[in-house]
């Protein structure tokens, strides 16, 4: 038996950042790279969310783990490298401290929503097996919708990446955490992270994102996004557990602001200010409430909970706004 | 209605028995140590409301910490019936 220790990914709405974050949270120098992060927001804008039925809201530049190679050593495999002994070659990879990143199809897969009820192909995490008893030890959201560690049995996992269509998806990654990687904090770069979020502007071309840009909003401009996106819950069944997840990245988005704003406090980068746990607390709880309000729409499907959503996003939006507006300076002096 | 006993099952079937009556029990007054998740605590507000057919309101849950004590939510579940009787 062996396990890869897994540590708190300290934001976990999406597995693609989870996964990642919980390999690397406890290395030297972490706190560094991850203030530095996490700061820009992209949404499918509105005639894109048309298309789809539902935005595709997400945290800018972490959806794959080929982002995060400042903090990573990362191997890709496509399929034929693994096709012949796929449980071997996982056993083989944790053996030498490597987790293993993988797309498999959910409906193969135990302990998750979609178990033997839908085809559904989504990330894995697996950190440890047991050989005795034929089990891999995963992570991820289980069928409570809670995300946590299972052990699901080894025929699970090689048929669930058996069943994914491997010419359409990403190739299955090996990740270890990368040993003394120097990030240092850089508030240029937060500054400039931070004013193109204000500014609503596309930060993929600065960045070199191998992601696509056309069809996109950033920054300020995802509130209207995610607003019309829950708009249509009330014109057709569009899916309401992923707009539940986009406000939980949003939480997380407003939560890591704090976090970030007080680290740099205590590295004297922006001075002391006794209203800003406070304030940023009040826009913290309010997108929770939104977040409560949704869910309690999927259960009873009142329109009303909808509009007071939408208006509250409004409003988060602008104290939000201004709230930064009032750091940004400090941070562009950049502690100097 | 034991209102007490009510709102005990009702937490039961809201976690879809994850936690057993016996583990509400263990706990007494204080329901914030079962660590319920945000999408338990919404789903025992709706059942709460078809239970007594009541309305809570979602903002009252942080507001009042009212899922987090059992007499509190006996309480709110009281005063709701005495007022829905009132009218």
């Amino acid at each position: 038996m062996k396990q890869l220790p897994l540590y708190d990914p300290r934001i976990y709405g999406r597995m693609y950042y989870s996964f990642p974050l919980s390999i690397i949270a406890n290395e030297e120098g972490f706190e560094n790279w991850f203030y530095s992060s996490f700061i820009q927001l992209q949404s499918s804008d509105v005639t894109e969310t048309l298309a789809r039925g539902v935005a595709d809201y997400r945290f800018f530049y972490v959806s794959s783990p080929l982002c995060y190679e400042q903090v990573l050593d990362i191997e890709a495999y496509p399929f034929e490298a693994f096709s012949e002994g796929i449980t071997k070659f996982i056993e083989d990879a944790v053996d030498t401290g490597k987790y293993v990143y993988a797309y498999v199809d959910k409906y193969y897969v135990s302990d998750n929503p979609f178990f033997q009820k839908r085809h559904y192909m989504q990330e894995t995490l697996i950190h440890g097996y047991d050989r005795e008893s034929r089990t891999f030890s995963i992570i991820g959201f289980n069928k409570q919708r809670l995300f946590a560690p299972s052990v699901v049995p080894y025929a699970d996992i090689a048929n669930g990446i058996r069943h994914v269509d491997w010419n359409q998806s990403a190739p299955l990654f090996l990740l270890r955490a990368k040993k003394r990687a120097h990030t240092p904090f850089r508030p240029d770069e937060v500054y400039l992270l931070l004013d193109e979020y204000l500014q609503a502007s596309n930060s993929c071309s600065r960045i070199g994102s191998p992601e696509r840009s056309e069809g996109l909003v950033f920054g300020m401009d995802t509130y209207e996004a995610l607003a019309f996106s829950l708009q249509r819950l009330l014109e057709d069944k569009a899916p309401i557990v992923t707009n539940i997840a986009s406000l939980h990245v949003l939480w997380e988005h407003k939560k890591m602001m704090l976090r970030r704003l007080e680290y740099m406090c205590a590295n004297n980068i922006i001075p002391p200010d006794s209203s800003r746990a406070d304030q940023w607390g009040q826009i913290i709880n309010l997108v929770d409430l939104c977040k409560r309000r949704l869910m309690k729409f999927e259960f009873k499907g009142d329109p009303g909970l909808i509009g007071q959503i939408v208006a509250d996003l409004s409003s988060i939006r602008q104290r939000e706004e201004a709230l930064l507006r009032k750091e940004l300076p400090f941070i562009k002096l950049g502690g100097t | 209605m034991n209102i007490e006993q009510t709102i005990k099952e009702t937490v039961v079937a809201a976690t879809d028995g994850a936690v057993d009556l016996e583990k509400v029990e263990s706990v007494g007054d204080n329901l914030g140590s079962l660590g319920l998740s945000s999408l338990v605590q919404v789903r025992l507000i709706v059942l709460l409301e078809e239970k007594f057919d009541i309305e809570v309101d979602v903002e009252m849950i942080e507001e009042m910490q009212l899922l987090n004590s059992l007499s509190s939510m006996v309480k709110y579940v009281s005063d709701e019936l005495k007022l829905g009787v009132a009218d």
